[in-house]
């Protein structure tokens, strides 16, 4: 008995002992652990390929849009690429090249690419005020002398080439005030986003900014401390929506259109719903966008100004 | 308990031992471990330092292809921006860029990443040439800086390291030395230890040895004292419980002699004094005839002599055996009767083969 309590204290010791060591041993290397296993999707399905257009800085757009780009992969088991472009109009390019699928564009592209190529508006965001629609304003410095759109003359004015808010608004705006021709009309400096042109605006580089109001909103919400004075407003016109080619299958168009409508009914959903900054997604028509269409009208030959290529939309018919 | 006190004893120094052999390999490990975290940190920094340059390169390539219209796409120029950016953040999860002096050029770095990023983020869309080229100057002051910081971060990691590297083989000479002489003192001290255990065998082994001669000297009324609480005092206990019974024996064997002596001393007695009565009457009856009377003298003579021997017999204080003839012994009453000897001249009395069995005790005399 107290022989076997000896061999077992001396197991014990031995035991404790090893521990150390292994203990000692283990301190004494660094851990390293495998790399992150990054997940993609299950399936060998080709990718739908949705384009994003530079509405805000690119980086952080990218990273807003790859949460419903990942919700959207899971609920229609293929994946889903983002491809991100760096002007408006390359959008219509991708299209026309069936390099993309899909797009998440603005209410000017929108239009170009359901007249031009025949594209389909699917869904437009619905955020978490209830809004799904913007506008376009043209913005000043609150210290800048300019109080009205004929103060804009001659002034340099920071434009989004094929965007409603920051290209057919103003020139509309600049139409009407008959300041399209050479003595009046403003110097245009086209930059590449919206962010950009209030970046500009702030910086002083420019006089004045056409801009997409609910990003100048989300500007000052995180910046209280900028003061920016709005010249003009625009009518409402549906926030970016998807649009998709008008050679998607209808199954395919029917099920991602269901998905974004459906998305925030359930948890993984609306999580990615919350990334995206957005309560849901809401149904959209081109019917919808008559405000670029009257805006469209209204210039008429003065398209040209806009800088965008090709002919402008023609107007709905009803049965369109 | 002797077992228990030799294995405490010895665990003591395996228990001792191994905590300095454990105490040097935790030290050890830990230069090892310090030795291996400078490595890493140094070349993990410098490398991240690399790194971030080659992406800044590649942004710039990504920024030209965009400039001259070869490509639509930003993703290449997002994904190098994010990469940047991760880079960026492991580098600051090394403790050598937020040390002195590296954290303001760090901190500075990380400001002009931002910078970077939102000239390049304008860069990539803007169609304006006026404003590009102002973003453009902008965007390469901000790489060159970011350059001129992550190659400062580079070296500073390069020197700290070597810093670290000093001053941790100073801490493993001084280990080194430190463990020789903990493990000298520790050996002594076993050497100390075990000599101990060895005297808690041998001292109450040599008093046992010590009293086995005394047992075999018959000198019964020895015994051991060792006072401590082990296998030997048992030992010892047993010893003197042998001794005290021998000793027992031998008294209870005198006793018994001593009582045969006294009987016979006491029949003896009596017959002498009715034969020496007897011949007193006879004498007187006998007159005056000169060879009765010396017939009668020698009887008488004898009959003392017989008186004196019962006497003598009755005085054994021990047992002292003489030669008697053809190798018997007999027991020597004149030795017998005497005082006993020092314990040192009691084995034999030289010259005489007389030798000594036992003797009374001074209480049992009577």
């Amino acid at each position: 008995m107290r022989m076997t309590a000896i061999i077992l204290s001396a197991m014990l010791v031995l035991v404790v002992v090893g521990m150390f060591i292994c203990a000692a041993y283990k301190s004494g290397t660094d851990g390293q652990g495998p790399p992150p296993v990054q997940t993609g999707p299950a399936t060998n399905a080709t990718p739908l390929r949705l384009a994003l257009i530079p509405e805000r800085n690119i980086f952080a757009q990218r990273q807003r849009y790859q949460s419903l780009a990942d919700d959207l992969a899971e609920h229609l088991n293929r994946p889903v690429e983002l491809v991100s472009l760096n002007t408006y109009q390359s959008v219509l390019d991708e299209f026309a090249q069936k390099h993309i699928e899909g797009a998440f564009v603005g209410s000017m592209l929108a239009v170009l690419a359901y007249e031009r190529l025949g594209t389909v508006v699917l869904a437009k965001p619905a955020h978490p005020d209830g809004v799904s629609t913007y506008a376009g304003v043209i913005i000043v410095r609150d210290d800048s002398p300019i109080s009205d759109i004929a103060g804009l003359a001659g002034r340099s004015i920071a434009l989004v080439r094929t965007t409603t808010a920051g290209n057919l608004f103003p020139i509309y705006l600049f139409h009407r005030n008959d300041m399209l021709t050479d003595v009046k009309r403003p110097i245009f400096r086209w930059v590449g986003t919206h962010d950009d042109v209030i970046n500009e605006v702030i910086a002083g580089t420019v006089d004045a900014g056409a801009v997409k109001n609910l990003r100048l909103d989300a500007y000052l919400t995180e910046h209280p401390e900028v003061r920016i004075r709005r010249l003009a407003t625009s009518d409402q016109v549906p926030d970016n929506g998807l649009i998709v080619s008008g050679d998607m299958p209808a199954d395919q168009m029917r099920a991602l259109r269901e998905t974004l409508l459906k998305m925030d009914q359930d948890e993984r959903g609306r999580a990615a719903l919350k990334a995206f900054g957005s309560k849901g997604f809401a149904p959209c028509r081109i019917e919808d966008y008559q405000a670029v269409y009257r805006m469209v009208d209204e210039i008429g030959s003065a398209w040209d100004q806009l800088g965008v290529a090709g002919p402008p939309p023609k107007p709905l018919t009803p049965g369109n | 308990m002797l077992r228990r006190k030799l294995l405490i004893i010895l665990s003591s120094v395996i228990v001792l031992l191994m905590i300095l052999a454990v105490a040097a390999l935790v030290s050890l490990q830990s230069i090892f471990g310090g030795l291996n975290h400078i490595n890493t940190q140094t070349n993990k920094v410098v490398d991240l330092a690399n790194q971030l340059s080659s992406m800044i390169s590649r942004v710039e390539i990504s920024l030209h292809e965009l400039r001259d219209r070869k490509t639509h796409h930003l993703d290449p120029l997002i994904d190098s921006v994010q990469r940047m950016r991760q880079l960026n953040r492991e580098l600051g999860g090394y403790y050598v860029v937020h040390r002195e002096p590296m954290a303001p050029v760090y901190s500075r770095m990380c400001d002009r990443l931002n910078q970077f990023e939102r000239q390049v983020g304008t860069l990539a869309t803007t169609e304006d040439p006026e404003l590009a080229a102002r973003h453009n100057l902008a965007a390469l002051t901000d790489a060159a800086q970011l350059r001129d910081d992550m190659l400062r971060v580079a070296q500073f990691a390069h020197q700290h390291g070597q810093d670290e590297m000093a001053e941790l083989t100073g801490r493993f000479r001084v280990l080194v030395v430190a463990i020789a002489a903990g493990f000298l003192l520790v050996i002594n001290i076993s050497i100390l230890v075990l000599l101990r255990s060895a005297n808690i065998i041998l001292r109450p082994m040599d008093k046992l040895l010590e009293a086995t001669r005394e047992l075999a000297m018959e000198h019964f009324h020895y015994r051991v004292d060792l006072s401590q609480r082990d296998e030997f005092d048992e030992l010892a206990q047993a010893y003197n419980h042998l001794a005290s019974q021998l000793e027992q024996n031998e008294q209870r064997k005198i006793e018994t002699l001593q009582q045969v002596a006294l009987t016979l001393n006491h029949e003896l007695n009596n017959a002498a004094a009715v034969i020496d009565l007897q011949l007193r009457l006879l004498r007187r009856q006998v007159g005056d005839k000169q060879a009765m009377e010396t017939c009668l003298t020698q009887i008488h003579q004898t009959l003392g002599r017989m008186t004196r021997v019962v006497q003598t017999l009755k005085n054994v204080r021990r047992i002292v055996l003489t030669d008697y003839v053809g190798g018997v012994k007999m027991l020597d009453l004149e030795q017998s009767s005497l005082e006993p000897l020092p314990e040192t001249q009691e084995e034999t009395l030289p010259g005489t083969g007389v030798e000594t069995l036992a003797r009374i005790p001074e209480n049992r005399q009577t």
